[in-house]
């Protein structure tokens, strides 16, 4: 079940004491919530993406086995326990009984080998979220209500996995008689929220599924509008149409706008994203650790973090942010010293005038002005840097992993399971496709040495020194952390923000 | 039509003030770019969106990341006006040359010209923008590239239909009796006759590219962020409108100016030369 | 007349078929489909990435890809887009959107534009003519992102008039129309001027003067009467303007229509979307020039003959 938040303690208590007591503000109003999002994931098939604005929607319309929270506390979701058998190479699942899906169809332990033989199988295959999961061999059917995970090697990480993303439990009876392209856009799940309708492009409305396991939902109505402009979406908070919008859409230069309204309120909360400037190590005065020391240190974070980020980011020593498994506190960032570095970039033999190339996503108005200020700050220790904004695909596609960089090159990441595993093996592990240019053993050694261990304690000593091994060898310029915004209207009670943006919203209600 | 031609070659209103408006934003923008470059580009966080007409050091405020708001909107001038000017002679060099040759020799050039005119009016300018800058990047070479791209159709068609016209003309007519080479009737007796509604609608262009270069960069594909443009101010400038509106509504006013200035330009030369309009459309 | 109709017809096709194969290459140059879909994988590996890929069809020779998305346009079969919605359906929605746009825009500036064009060639050189002159150079003069903008911010979130943005009622459709709608005028005020300023001094409207019919009946009778194939002209070579125009204004207004459409469909390489966007629009450019050549043709055999 869910750890009762604040409010919904408050609300029980008052109701227990006698709802009258609550005026005009019942606990169970229900009415319409609207969101904006920023993004149409188009297919709703949890298979079919990894965008952020489908958990947005589909964490309503869907459970996994395990549920993670706002605390980020792993919970029983459709399992009610588990335990390890065979030394974490099978996991055992109890699972909850009387569930059912929107349609009627029962939940059991068919639903869940039929979900993961799914995504394993030739329709997984045709997406991306297969890939998080090959760690799973097969899935036995024990009795109707138990169901065995056998498993190639024990892995630390998925019983998070299993809460999110491409482990939410499909409807096999729907399926195989709707067919996968109705299904994409009639999602069906067993979640608090049942699909109503799709809008390509425009909306995407849910209603209350009554028959919730974990209680019927406060809310009537859900409706999520698709809006991809940043200016868009503050004024329909203004202007009341909206009554949240979900992150990655305001701007850090947005928040005084929504504070200055007495109607709304910013919240905002540590998330997993992260930004760096990485280091093209192969090529251009960056080749040399000194130099690559010396540019880290002559750039202010901090400065830039209280003035540009308006405070809304913490500074970062690796590139993951406090939350995730593998965080070190004790490793500090490098301090902002421009005579230091300027005596590094001599000791190295750079002339002064020397040039860098930042490469960055042209549509990140934060880190265009982030990228500006950076190239100030090395242009005051004798190094010209010019910023090379690109339009995000070709980024990705083109100019990172056949390393094609210039000296720096944006990298943001912000993995949903808060495990730094997750990061690090992609940006630091040799050939991957985010690690165009270093080639390691011994970096490689200790990625590969934590991927099997369900040890928590040992793997996360790994994933500290993986940290600092990064840092000792300057792969990167690590920028800082930043937070999730929402702009919320003060009529919507009992919004608790997720760090991740899979905000399910049972307990929400509005005035 | 005595009644038009009378105010033609006179100087109006309208010639005084876009005169001043264009020479004035021209020579600010020349001068500030030649020796102020350094104070319109210099970052300084600590003096982040200062507002207009608190500080004298800064009369117009301070942008995000405390840039001062006068220089930079004057400084950014040199962008647009670069885009603008150039674009547009780029068009008219390409558009002159197909135009003249597709209207006098006609056969396959002039097929290929028209052909090729068909399939550029019928693309979205911004669509085709959005592709090819997701293609090739954004530069403020490749948004002259593109705007050259898009319109010198307009001028080839130009230069072609008064050439058509022209060349059924006696003077051409009697040039080509008497022998006189196609290069010399092109350069020597049809190009002057063209060089009036040419610069009209160049001049209308100038402004339109301006305007264009600031949505290019709204959708996010235009000259790159480092490089200070009017569009570029104002796309920045737009999240910050309610807090801190100076930061986008200078540039504004100074495309208003610029391109208000070059329209009455326009409309003078085009009363001037040719009080129905004609010759532009 | 049928054989001019019918070359012009066959360019039309041609110039289609020339657009759709530039845009299809040239979208296929960078980029790949499957990154965006994969966006925030983990450790998505080339494996994986060439799996969608392959479920996608893009493994397959260009020239297949194309003509199978040929041959969909003629059978009105526009495929599947890649995230899985039929594109044909994403086109029944953003097509009307787009024409309702542009058409409230032009209906807009034809009502505005027409009165005052007609007043400023009566009153020409006085201050009538001035005063919609400056005006309409002062229209003309802004981007119209930021007149859009500008009008959010007063009538939505200042005075609370209108909503910002989105696509319902009659009410969401009225600032995206202004806005688009003001611009177009100020183009169009000076070609009503123009044209009005040629019919009022032929002998047709001194006959309709002598004849003593009031100044009204003479001014949008008959002089607007006669004028009226070089205006339907000219609003017809709008058309293309007119939609680049609104592909901006669709999203700051964020109406969903077929701007929203090829702007996601770039970013994401969404190719086959992208291609059917490109080939409507071109081709509803194509037909209005059409209409507008054949206008011409009946009325100057100058042109059949060319």
């Amino acid at each position: 079940m869910f750890k009762p938040t604040g409010l919904r303690v408050a609300l029980l208590a008052a109701s227990v004491a006698g709802a009258g007591a609550l005026g005009t503000v019942p606990a169970f109003a229900g009415g319409t919530l609207k969101l904006g999002l920023s993004q149409d994931a188009g297919s709703w098939d949890p298979i079919d993406t990894f965008l952020v604005a489908w958990a947005a929607v589909s964490t309503n319309i869907y459970d996994g086995l395990t549920y993670r929270g706002p605390d980020m506390q792993l919970v029983p979701g459709l399992a009610l326990s588990w335990e390890e058998l065979d030394d974490g190479k099978r996991l055992r699942f109890k699972l909850r009984q009387g569930v059912k899906f929107h349609n009627g169809e029962p939940f059991n332990a068919e639903a869940v080998k039929f979900t993961f033989e799914r995504l394993l199988g030739e329709e997984g295959a045709k997406g991306p979220q297969r890939s998080n999961y090959i760690v799973i061999e097969k899935v036995e059917v024990v009795d109707d209500y138990t169901v065995d995970f056998q498993l190639k090697a024990p892995d630390p990480v998925l019983l998070t996995k299993l809460a999110g993303y491409g482990a939410m439990i499909v409807p096999p009876q729907y399926i195989k008689e709707k067919g996968e392209d109705y299904f994409n856009t009639h999602p069906v799940g067993t979640g608090p929220f049942k699909f109503v309708t799709y809008e390509p492009k425009v909306a995407i409305n849910l209603e209350a599924f009554a028959e919730h396991w974990g209680g019927a939902p406060k809310l009537d109505k859900v409706e999520y509008h698709f809006i991809s402009e940043p200016s868009t979406a503050v004024a329909e908070l203004q202007t009341g149409s909206v009554d949240i919008v979900i992150p990655p859409i305001i701007p850090v230069a947005m928040i005084p706008t929504i504070a200055a309204d007495a109607k709304l309120d910013v919240v905002s909360i540590p998330g997993p994203t992260v930004d760096a400037l990485r280091f093209n190590t192969q090529s251009g005065i960056t080749k040399d650790v000194r130099v690559r020391k010396a540019l880290i240190m002559a750039v202010d974070r901090d400065t830039i973090i209280k003035s540009i980020l308006a405070g809304q980011a913490e500074p970062i020593a690796s590139f993951q942010g406090r939350l995730s498994f593998g965080y070190d506190p004790d490793l500090k960032p490098v301090p902002f010293d421009p005579e230091g570095a300027q005596k590094l970039l001599k000791e190295a033999g750079v002339a002064s005038g020397a040039k860098v190339q930042i490469d960055v996503r042209a549509n990140d108005a934060t880190m265009g002005e982030v990228a500006q200020a950076v190239a100030a700050y090395l242009s005051a220790v004798g190094v010209e840097a010019t910023v090379k904004p690109y339009e995000l695909n070709v980024l990705l596609n083109d100019i990172i992993p056949p390393g094609k960089t210039g000296e720096m090159f944006q990298q943001k990441w912000g993995g949903w399971t808060f495990d730094f595993d997750n990061t690090a093996y992609s940006m630091y592990h040799s050939g991957e496709k985010w690690n165009p240019y270093e080639k390691d053993p011994e970096m490689d050694k200790l990625l590969e040495s934590q991927r099997n261990i369900t040890d928590r304690a040992k793997r996360e000593a790994i994933l500290k020194e993986v940290g600092k091994y990064a840092a000792d060898h300057a792969l990167e310029m690590e920028l800082y952390n930043s937070n999730a915004i929402f702009g919320v209207n003060k009529r919507v009670k009992g919004f608790d923000a997720p760090p991740d943006n899979r905000l399910r919203l049972t307990n929400v209600t509005v005035e | 039509m005595a009644d038009a031609h009378s105010s033609s070659r006179t100087f109006t209103p309208e010639f005084y003030v876009g005169a001043v408006l264009v020479v004035g934003i021209t020579l600010a923008v020349i001068t500030t770019s030649l020796f102020f470059a350094g104070s319109a580009t210099k970052i300084n966080l600590g003096l982040r969106l200062l507002p207009p007409f608190t500080n004298w050091a800064h009369p117009l405020g301070t942008d995000p990341l405390g840039r001062d708001v006068l220089m930079r909107v004057i400084y950014a001038g040199r962008i647009s006006l670069i885009v603008g000017f150039a674009s547009v002679a780029g068009a008219v060099v390409i558009g002159v040359v197909f135009g003249l040759i597709s209207g006098y020799f006609r056969g396959i050039t002039d097929m290929f010209v028209m052909r090729f005119a068909d399939v550029q009016l019928a693309l979205p300018f911004i669509l085709l923008a959005i592709t090819f800058v997701a293609i090739i990047g954004g530069s403020l070479r490749n948004t002259i590239i593109l705007l050259i791209v898009s319109q010198w159709v307009q001028f080839a068609r130009l230069v072609r239909g008064a050439v058509l016209s022209l060349r059924e003309r006696e003077f051409i007519q009697s040039a080509r009796a008497i022998g006189v080479s196609s290069p010399v009737i092109l350069f020597r007796h049809l190009l002057p006759n063209l060089v009036g509604p040419v610069i009209v609608l160049s001049t209308l262009n100038v402004a339109n590219n301006i305007l264009l270069e600031s949505s290019l960069t709204f959708v996010g594909v235009g000259v790159d962020l480092t490089i200070p443009s009017w569009g570029g101010m104002l796309a920045e400038g737009r999240t910050y409108l309610q807090s801190a509106w100076w930061v986008s509504v200078f540039p504004g006013i100074a495309i208003l100016l610029t391109v208000l200035g070059l329209n009455l330009l326009g409309d003078w030369l085009r009363d001037s030369l040719d009080p129905t309009g004609r010759a532009t459309q | 007349m049928v054989q001019f109709i019918a070359k012009r017809c066959a360019q039309a096709v041609f110039v289609v078929f020339a657009v759709t194969l530039i845009v299809a290459l040239a979208i296929r140059m960078t980029g790949d489909p499957a990154i965006m879909l994969a966006q925030g994988a983990g450790s998505v590996t080339e494996e994986d990435l060439a799996r969608i890929r392959e479920a996608l069809g893009l493994n397959r020779p260009f020239l297949t890809q194309y003509f199978e998305f040929l041959k969909g346009l003629v059978t009105g079969d526009l495929g599947t887009s890649f995230d899985g919605y039929p594109v044909s359906q994403l086109v029944n929605r953003a097509l009307p959107a787009t024409l309702l746009l542009a058409a409230v825009s032009l209906i807009f500036s034809v009502v505005v534009s027409i009165p005052l064009g007609i007043k400023a060639a009566t009153a020409k050189g006085r201050w009538p003519d001035q005063v919609i002159r400056i005006f309409s150079l002062i229209g003309l003069s802004f981007p119209n992102f930021w007149l859009g903008t500008m009008f959010v911010l007063a009538f939505a979130i200042t005075l609370n008039w209108l909503p910002a943005s989105g696509m319902g009622g009659p009410s969401t459709i009225l600032m995206p129309a202004a806005t688009m709608g003001l611009i177009l005028t100020a183009t169009n005020v000076r070609l009503v001027r123009g044209a009005m300023l040629e019919t009022l001094q032929s002998q047709y409207i001194m006959v309709a003067r002598a004849k003593g019919l009031s100044e009204n009946v003479v001014l949008y009778k008959h002089a607007l009467k006669n004028c009226a194939i070089t205006l339907v002209t000219y609003f017809g070579l709008q058309f293309g303007g007119l939609l680049g125009g609104i592909v901006i204004i669709e999203r700051v207004f964020n109406w969903q229509g077929m701007g929203t459409l090829a702007f996601d469909a770039v970013a994401a390489r969404n190719y086959p979307v992208l291609q059917a966007v490109i080939a409507i629009l071109s081709l509803m450019i194509v037909l209005v020039n059409l209409l507008v050549d054949i206008a011409y043709g009946f009325l100057d055999p100058r042109i059949r003959a060319e």
